[in-house]
């Protein structure tokens, strides 16, 4: 009742100091009871040394333990500085992390070495990250001094020999490398390709023995390898603006980078010109020209020579078929790119093109006219040195089409001059009518009985033009060809006596249709002074006899007052 | 040289397994857990073997290059702890609630000895479960305050906290013990309780 009474009241002051009295009771039996705690029973000596001894005697094992670790030597020490490395980077707060000093003994064997292993192993890496570098890259160098390291350390002929296969091996890749990265290897890269091809050959062949397989098949591969290495690098690279008379689409041009040359061009016929580049190793095999042209559009470095070649795509097959392989040389002519020779599309479909050493220029002379072409006996054929084996560039089976214009030339470049193929179609070659005369010669006068096309021996000419048959003519066998006239035969003088046969028969050339074969037949001269007779020879030709006319003076011998005059 | 740096240096030589240094860590701070221990465990027997297996847990600290930077004593109070902490987890029946100790009856077979021992320590239990009660914080602050007499600069050290901390940790604990100790809104307590049975 007073305490409801109290707390209407809400004397507040008398709260207040009724908590205070009660907080400071209860902290006062607070600590009372907490007192209850405070005497704890008295520690058991005994207990306490025990585990005393306990506590020193895994510390003492502990330290034992970690002495041990310690002296393991440098491998628990690196061990131990890894881990705490690894630590620190966890908790770089926490100080006294050292790995502790590394024991004096093992300091003193492993210390020097450190360096040695690092170096070592970064070699390591470096030698082997270069083992797939190509040429023109930095590590590239360092690849060439690890074989030749090898080569050094390799005395076994044997071994040495499998070196030199898998090192040219690796120069045949990396060739494709580079082929496919449209670029061209040094010489120096060619020259080392080489010579351990050479030396390779040199092993087996000195390890020869005919019995075994094995070497006959790695000298065959050798000499393949040889025959790359040896083999220059091709370009396609088609030109662009080619000047050239028909309008044509200008050829395409196939460099050739001789074995530390400069590369070169073989222009060709394409039918996707102007599109860009190729680079081909003609070690690889085919090539097509509108392929390449439309897969590497970059240009090359401009040709120096270059060679006129009829045909559209072209087949490079000298590794593949090395067998096919047609040794011969390559027409080259320090030409400019458009050498008048009329583009026929189509005409040759394949060329195989070899490796070649150095080769030497020659030139080749091609009239630029684009109607008849007279070959004149005294050009310039295509010379080809003997020692010479370039690129073979021959005809495949496919036949050569010769349409009717313009003319196409073939080009067939061999060891020996090119042979004209015996094709009934003549050598012609002036559309006239007119008979042509010859200087008189000792031989008797000979006609050209018929209009029988003409056969050139085959002489070494190297390039036959194919022309179709044109109007009879006759062909002076001696350059130069003199203007053609029609020149009538010598006035025989009238009054003479009749003479037997002049000591000098001049031979005509009479117009075919004045001749007629057959029996004998006589003629009169225009001025009647002198009588032709005509008759048939056994070779076809016809032979002239002149006799003066009975009763017929010459002009000639009247003005001269001949005795018989007077 | 003060406590704290007396620490620290026992403590930099005990990280080089110093078996002296160690010896002296031992003879110094071993008793302090052994009371501490044996405050909250009431057995002499757990409470030494809390005392070896928290020196113990000490060397291994430092073998793996653990263990204390600055304050050894609160890193061992600390361990201590833990220790009587996994204790009373794994042995449930080790403890009892303060209700079970309102309702525990003494037992027949029991010698009628003097009465105030028996409530001593039904007294004791009391507390002792009181005290567990509490958060780490607050009972280590609470032993280190009541029972070993440390300012609150000391235990601010030992705990690596800072004094005000110390002081509202502290006001907490006391708070709790109050509602802890209060069970059946008797504030007077055990001891009255005591009081008037001896009394009464």
């Amino acid at each position: 009742m007073n305490y409801k009474l109290l707390k209407q009241v809400e004397h507040e002051p008398l709260q207040r100091t009724i908590q205070r009295a009660s907080s400071d009771l209860d902290d006062q039996s607070l600590n009372r009871q907490l007192e209850v705690l405070r005497k704890t029973p008295p520690r058991d000596a005994a207990a306490a040394m025990r585990g005393r001894n306990a506590f020193l005697a895994e510390a003492a094992a502990i330290r034992d333990e970690l002495e041990y670790k310690r002296r393991r030597g440098f491998i628990a020490w690196l061990s131990r500085s890894i881990k705490q490395r690894i630590n620190l980077g966890r908790n770089k707060n926490k100080p006294n992390a050292s790995p502790g000093p590394l024991p004096a003994p093992a300091r003193l064997v492993y210390a020097p070495l450190i360096p040695v292993v690092v170096t070592a192993l970064v070699s390591a890496a470096v030698i082997a990250t270069a083992q797939s570098s190509l040429p023109h890259q930095p590590l590239y160098s360092i690849k060439l001094w690890s074989e030749d390291v090898q080569l050094l350390l390799t005395t076994n002929p044997t071994h040495r020999l499998d070196l030199l296969i898998a090192f040219a091996n690796r120069r045949t890749a990396e060739l494709e490398a580079l082929r496919q990265r449209q670029e061209l290897p040094s010489s120096q890269f060619m020259q080392r390709f080489r010579d351990q091809v050479d030396e390779a050959l040199r092993l087996v062949m000195g390890q020869a023995n005919p019995d075994a397989g094995d070497d006959g098949a790695n000298v065959a591969v050798l000499k393949q390898l040889r025959a790359t290495a040896a083999a220059p690098v091709l370009v396609v690279a088609p030109t662009r603006g080619t000047p050239n008379a028909t309008a044509t689409p200008a050829p395409t041009a196939v460099s050739v980078a001789a074995p530390g040359g400069t590369p070169t061009a073989l222009p060709l016929n394409s039918q996707s010109p102007s599109h860009g580049t190729a680079v081909l190793a003609p070690y690889r095999a085919e090539m097509q020209t509108s392929d390449a042209a439309v897969e590497w559009p970059t240009p090359l470095p401009t040709p120096t020579r270059s060679v006129p070649v009829i045909g559209g795509p072209i087949d490079a097959q000298p590794t593949a078929a090395p067998a096919e392989k047609t040794q011969g040389a390559v027409p080259m002519a320090d030409s400019p790119s458009g050498t008048g020779i009329s583009p026929t599309p189509a005409v040759v479909d394949t060329v195989h093109i070899a490796p070649v050493p150095p080769l030497v220029p020659t030139p080749v002379i091609v009239p630029p006219t684009p109607t008849p072409v007279v070959i004149q006996p005294t050009a310039t054929p295509v010379i080809v040195p003997p020692t010479a084996t370039p690129v073979v560039i021959q005809p495949t089976a496919t036949p050569v089409l010769v349409p009717p214009t313009p003319t196409p030339v073939v080009i067939q470049p061999t060891a020996t001059p090119v042979l004209v193929p015996p094709t009934p179609t003549p050598v012609v070659i002036q559309p006239t009518a007119t008979p042509v005369i010859v200087p008189p010669t000792p031989t008797p006068m000979i006609f050209q009985p018929t209009p029988t096309p003409v056969v050139v021996p085959p002489t070494p000419t190297p390039m036959v033009p194919t022309l179709p048959p044109l109007l009879p003519t006759a062909m002076n066998p001696k350059p130069p060809v003199a203007p053609l006239e029609p020149i009538l035969p010598p006035v025989l003088p009238v009054d003479t006596p009749a003479a037997p046969v002049p000591p000098v028969v001049p031979t005509i050339l009479v117009p075919a249709p004045i001749l007629s074969m057959g029996t004998p037949e006589a003629m009169p001269t225009p001025d009647g002074s002198a009588q032709l007779t005509v008759s048939p020879t056994p070779d076809g030709s016809a032979q002239v006899a002149v006799s003066p006319t009975p009763g017929v003076t010459s002009g000639h011998d009247q003005q001269r007052g001949l005795p018989g005059d007077q | 040289m003060s406590n704290q740096e007396l620490q620290e240096t026992l403590l930099q030589r005990a990280r080089e397994f110093d078996l002296q240094a160690l010896a002296e860590i031992y003879d110094l701070f071993s008793p302090v857990l052994y009371r501490y221990a044996v405050r909250l465990l009431n057995d002499a027997e757990v409470a030494e073997e809390c005392v070896t297996e928290t020196f113990s847990r000490f060397l291994r600290a430092l073998k793996s290059n653990n263990g204390p930077r600055k304050y050894l004593s609160a890193y061992l109070y600390r361990v201590a702890h833990n220790w009587i902490t996994d204790y009373y987890r794994s042995n449930h029946s080790a403890t009892t609630s303060l209700e079970e100790l309102e309702d525990e009856t003494i037992p027949d077979h029991q010698e009628p000895g003097p009465l105030q021992t028996v409530m001593e320590k039904l007294a004791g239990e009391r507390v002792r479960a009181a005290i567990l009660s509490l958060t780490p914080d607050q009972r280590q602050v609470i032993v280190l305050k009541y029972y070993e007499g440390m300012t609150n600069e000391e235990i601010a050290a030992a705990v690596d906290k800072q004094v005000g901390a110390v002081k509202a940790l502290q006001q907490r604990a006391l708070a709790a013990l109050r509602r802890a100790l209060q069970v059946k809104g008797d504030s007077t307590g055990v001891m009255d309780e005591l009081q008037i049975v001896e009394t009464g």
